[in-house]
């Protein structure tokens, strides 16, 4: 691959500036300092692979930042190249950012763009990436060490187009060594070693796990024995209990059984008492109802006595009943006789009356009947209108009925006849009536005489009546109060003569029952009932009392056990109340005490129990860790395996590449130092190191001259190694600045040499390393 | 008389062995829920009585919900008796910590307990805490009546194997033609029902729930239905587990990228149709290309919340193939000639070290 020429627009200071290359010769650009050698060279580069560090912030590093053109406009330029015997123009305008880039690629023989290559130019064209092709064919001003990129090493083996191999060795090595490294068990702050120290802190903590559980058996144990110890108490207190209330019962029962003692006792005397007073009564004790009875009698007997009394009739008052009764009977007779003679008068009167009032009738009724209406004239007009009214309806039918016919004539002549017939009737009554108000007139005025010659005699006989009716009220009025007279003295006798009888049946009576009691009757018989009415009273008394006694016993027996409150003696205890109150309290006490304990121990075992379940958890984390501890510590050594078996890999890889570079190496290096010098190794990872007084020193330790010396041979080596076939251009900037004047000619020689075989393009700016 | 016969119900399990806090502590209360259930189901059933044999508590100390879960279990069902025998995981804190024990529980003892029961009390339940001072004698001074319906319940490893902690041996054999008609069993965790002798059977009901990937499979109880007058028994295993536990073996042979094995993985689980509320372990297997792209946290995180909990195991082998390098002159033709020429390392960390150094050079996951 050659470059033609480069045009750039603008570029770092670098503007519209153009330059061709030869082939076959060095170009050798010899220019005074700050001309544009490196932007130039740098342009190259940029052209093929982009900018460099386009993520960092300082201007200088950030290659895009850096070579922004000073002057501005486009920034960017063109370059014309020959790959695989083909012209092709590249051009490029950059952007604020790499994706504002523009590239284009132009096939120049044809003069249309191409896709042969993509905007990965320099990767397309030499296989190598950017970091690669800084190390092997752009040897940059004070940067001509080198050392073998995966880019490289895929290039040496052709692995170019393999992008998961050789050319990725470096970026896994690092990875495996970030892996290892979060997994190291060496590190504090690797996996493993953070797995492991967590495991000897769960270890630890599990390991207490024993002594817990011996903690918690012992608590199990001494909860065990405190349960015991309560329930031996709590025996214990049923015991007492049942003493005290054994001793309570007994207490009780001798309260009872001296209740009952009394109760008896009360009884009795009662009783005895009751029988000694039923003595009094031989013949039983009296009702007290009938007493009462007899005694209240008794008591009307005195008053009795006074009353009747008052009722006895004097001498006087006997002769005076006797007298009256006669008046009585005489003056009964005269009124008997005064009303005959009254009663004869009133039925004279009587009969004249009677023969008046048939006149007066007689004349009353002629008159009567001559003034007052026919009673059948009223109901001839009806009957009258029902003729006409039928005799007229026949009539209207006959003319109704269109046709004539028999029937028709029939009826209306039915009607005519009823017409005529009510007629004469009308007619024959009115003359009647007329006849018979002639005559009653008549026979009234003869009655009217007869009645006024009769008023006279009758007046005579009301005068006589009265004049006796007079009479009779006299003798009626005398005889009522001789009768009251008669009355009242026979009611006095009366009165008398029943009270008499009453006093002597209630004596009798009141005798009778007294000598029923079995007393003799004295003469204050209210006095001496009153006595037994109290005595009988007195005894009903003690009967209730001894009733009652009685029946409280009777209770008394029926609640309770009379046997064993008669037997309260083998109930006593061989304690009092207070031993018992005292050991019960003893008991309660050391309850309180073993259940405090046993709070305790609960509390304890609680905690334990925590503690185990959380140490049980730790059980399961240090199972599952230490499963995870053994996968990861197997996984970090089969890791270390992997890295070591990689590096042998990837030395195996290179050493078949090692020879031939080393070869090349010599070559270059003997050009230049015109040595033979075979202290110079490269090893399989392709590091030269440098033999020296008997110990293999690395390149680095050596001085700038050597190092850019070796760096430009082993560069060329590489490139040598790489591109057997088509030989890419090399670029010098400034490479043999350290070099001392033989080995800058021996170099410059160099380049005179390779320029036959590669097209060299070589910076410098000065003339004497031209 | 119908009879539930349970076991191993590790209430109080820690639970945390693959789950986190949050996701333990709802399993634990899981625990006490399926027992409830249990209770419910015998309450609804006509059951007259629940033996558990043994492991009904996990550790020694009991929390106070689990207790009073229990205790309130035993007490809102009187009707029921709940034989409950202690297994090498129960300790008496339980029972002491009762103040009152109810009617309805019985217990038993290192020696021989019967209790007799059913309408025509032919029925006798026989138990015996079985430890390392009495499994010589208590085989011997088992004597049960031929003429009843005998269930004699153990806790104990039926064999020899596998053996660890307070837990004793059950030798079968000793319990053969001693006139059992049941023998009801726990301390395995999976149901196992087998022939004692002509007479009876043995069975070990397994636990309620599945706390771990080995107790995969069905969980429940034995539900033992006895004709009285017949002398004879019908028995039915009834699933009441909350959650089952699934090992899915997904063979990713020849899969060479992550998307394939997903596929993979989905058709397997969906044959499987597994309930949203399963717990389960992806395990991949088979040979794969050492060189494929296999994320497995991308795998998993495609199958994390599909089901209650989801693990992803990858116990693939790295397949290399040799001739695809043998002439390679690259770095990794030159890298894989060189592991596989190694002696000193295993194949299956030649194929590691394979894998991650291609995986370097290619820039992809390590």
């Amino acid at each position: 691959m050659k470059i033609i020429s480069c045009h750039i627009e603008n570029f770092g200071k670098l503007s519209d500036f153009t330059m061709d290359f030869v082939s076959g010769k060095r170009n050798t650009i010899c220019k005074e300092n700050g001309w544009g050698k490196s932007t130039l060279a740098a342009f190259i580069k940029v052209m093929l692979y982009g900018f460099d560090n386009e993520g960092k912030r300082d201007d200088y590093e950030n290659e895009r930042k850096r070579f922004k053109p000073w002057q501005g406009g486009a920034y960017g330029g063109q370059l014309v190249f020959e790959a695989d015997g083909k012209k092709y123009e590249a051009s490029r305008i950059f952007g604020v950012k790499e994706k504002d880039d523009i590239f284009v690629l132009k096939d120049l023989e044809s003069g249309l763009l191409s896709r042969e290559y993509s905007e990965r130019l320099g990767e397309d064209l030499f296989g190598l990436d950017s970091k690669s092709f800084s190390r092997s064919i752009f040897v940059s001003q004070d940067a001509c060490e080198t050392s073998v990129t995966d880019g490289i090493s895929a290039k040496l083996g052709n692995l170019t187009d393999s992008t998961d191999d050789i050319n990725n060795y470096e970026k896994s090595i690092i990875r495996l060594n970030d892996i290892l490294n979060s997994m190291s068990p060496r590190r504090k702050t690797g996996e493993i070693s953070k797995q492991k120290d967590h495991i000897t802190e769960l270890k630890q903590i599990i390991s207490q796990g024993k002594n817990i559980e011996a903690s918690l058996d012992n608590l199990i144990e001494l909860s065990k024995n405190e349960k015991s110890c309560i329930e031996e108490l709590k025996g214990e207190r049923k015991v007492w209990s049942k003493r005290q209330q054994e001793l309570s019962k007994y207490k009780d029962f001798e309260i009872k059984r001296k209740e009952y003692e009394r109760i008896s006792k009360d009884c009795l005397e009662k009783k005895e008492e009751y029988d000694r007073e039923l003595m009094f009564f031989k013949n039983g004790i009296p009702d007290i109802k009938e007493l009462n009875d007899k005694l209240e009698k008794a008591y009307v007997l005195s008053e009795k006595k006074s009353a009747i009394r008052i009722f006895e009739l004097s001498g006087e008052e006997e002769e005076k009943l006797d007298s009256i009764n006669l008046a009585i009977e005489d003056n009964r007779k005269s009124i008997e006789r005064e009303n005959k003679e009254l009663l004869l008068l009133k039925e004279n009167a009587q009969k004249e009356n009677e023969k008046t009032e048939i006149i007066n009738n007689a004349s009353f009724e002629e008159k009567d009947n001559a003034k007052a209406p026919d009673k059948n004239y009223g109901r001839l007009v009806i009957i009258n209108i029902i003729y006409l009214i039928i005799g007229i309806g026949c009539m209207l039918l006959v003319l109704n009925l269109k046709r004539v016919n028999s029937l028709p004539v029939a009826i209306m002549a039915i009607g005519l006849l009823v017409i005529i017939v009510e007629l004469f009737i009308n007619i024959y009554n009115y003359i009647n009536t007329k006849d018979k108000k002639k005559n009653v007139k008549k026979s009234s005025n003869k009655m009217i005489s007869y009645i006024s010659n009769d008023e006279k005699d009758k007046e005579a006989f009301e005068v006589k009546i009265k004049e006796k009716e007079s009479k009779i009220k006299e003798l009626e009025r005398f005889q009522e109060q001789n009768v009251y007279i008669r009355d009242n003295l026979t009611e006095k006798k009366k009165n008398y003569n029943s009270g008499i009888k009453e006093y002597n049946e209630i004596f009798d009576e009141v005798k009778s029952f007294i000598i029923k009691c079995g007393f003799e009757p004295n003469e204050d018989m209210y006095r001496q009932l009153d006595v037994l009415e109290e005595k009988t009273r007195d005894i009903d008394e003690l009967r209730k009392a001894y009733e009652k006694i009685s029946k409280e016993k009777e209770l008394f027996e029926i609640n309770n056990d009379i046997r064993l409150i008669e037997n309260t003696n083998d109930m006593a205890s061989d304690y009092s109340l207070s031993e018992i109150d005292s050991n019960l309290r003893q008991i309660d006490q050391s309850m309180e005490e073993h259940n405090k304990n046993l709070a305790g121990y609960t509390r304890q075992i609680d905690e334990l129990e925590e503690k185990l379940e959380y140490i049980n958890e730790c059980e399961n984390e240090l199972d599952n860790l230490s499963e995870l501890y053994e996968n990861n510590k197997q996984k970090y050594k089969i890791l270390e395996t992997t890295k070591e078996l990689l590096e042998e890999a990837r030395a195996a890889f290179t050493a078949k590449y090692t020879a031939p570079i080393k070869t090349g190496f010599d070559k270059y290096y003997n050009m230049i130092t015109r040595d033979e010098d075979n202290s110079y190794k490269l090893d399989a990872n392709i590091n030269l190191s440098k033999k020296e007084l008997g110990l293999d020193r690395e390149t680095r330790f050596l001085s700038m001259g050597y190092k850019d010396l070796i760096g430009v041979c082993m560069r060329m080596a590489l490139v040598d190694a790489m591109y057997e076939k088509e030989k890419p251009f090399i670029i010098f900037d400034d490479s043999f600045v350290n070099l001392d004047r033989e080995k800058l000619l021996a170099g410059l020689d160099l380049l005179d040499k390779i320029a036959k075989e590669y097209q060299i393009i070589y910076f410098t700016c000065h003339e004497s390393r031209v | 008389m119908k009879i539930i016969h349970c076991a191993d119900l590790h209430l109080d399990s820690k639970m945390t062995a693959n789950l986190d806090s949050k996701k333990a502590r709802e399993r634990k209360i899981e625990l006490l829920n399926t027992f409830n259930e249990m209770v419910k189901y015998a309450a609804c059933n006509d059951i007259k009585a629940i033996i558990i044999a043994g492991d009904m508590f996990d550790k020694k100390t009991v929390s106070k919900t689990a207790a009073n879960t229990v205790y309130q279990a035993f007490t809102d069902n009187p009707d029921i008796s709940f034989y409950y025998l202690k297994g090498n995981h129960d300790e008496d804190t339980f029972i002491e910590s009762l103040i009152n024990k109810p009617d309805n529980l019985k217990t038993f003892e290192e020696n021989w307990t019967c209790y007799r029961t059913g309408e025509k009390n032919n029925i006798v339940i026989t138990g015996a805490v079985l430890t390392k001072d009495n499994k010589d004698r208590l085989f011997n001074e088992l004597v049960l009546n031929n003429d009843d319906f005998n269930i004699v319940t153990l806790h104990g490893q039926e064999s020899a194997a596998g053996t660890k902690d307070k837990t004793v041996v059950i030798p079968i054999r000793d319990l053969r033609n001693k006139g059992i008609d049941y023998l009801a069993l726990g301390h395995i965790h999976s149901y196992k029902e087998a022939e004692l002798d002509k007479r009876g059977v043995y069975c070990y009901s397994g636990c309620l729930e599945g706390r771990g990937f080995d107790e995969c499979g069905e969980h429940g109880f034995v539900v033992i239905d006895i004709d009285e007058d017949n002398k004879t028994c019908k028995r039915e295993f009834i699933p009441i587990a909350k959650r089952r536990l699934y090992v899915i073996n997904v063979d990713v042979s020849g899969l060479n990228n992550s998307a394939n094995m997903i596929s993979r993985i989905k058709n397997v689980l969906d044959e499987k149709r597994l309930s949203k509320e399963s717990m389960v372990k992806i395990v991949l297997s088979g040979e794969v290309d050492a060189f494929c792209e296999k994320d497995v946290d991308f795998i998993f995180k495609q199958f994390e919340d599909k089901y209650y909990f989801t693990k992803l195991y990858d116990e693939t082998k790295l397949k290399v193939s040799y001739e695809d390098f043998r002439l390679d002159e690259s770095l990794k033709g030159e890298f894989v000639r060189i592991v596989l020429a190694k002696t000193d390392i295993s194949d299956e960390d030649k194929a590691m070290i394979i894998r991650y150094g291609i995986n370097l050079l290619t820039d992809d996951e390590i």
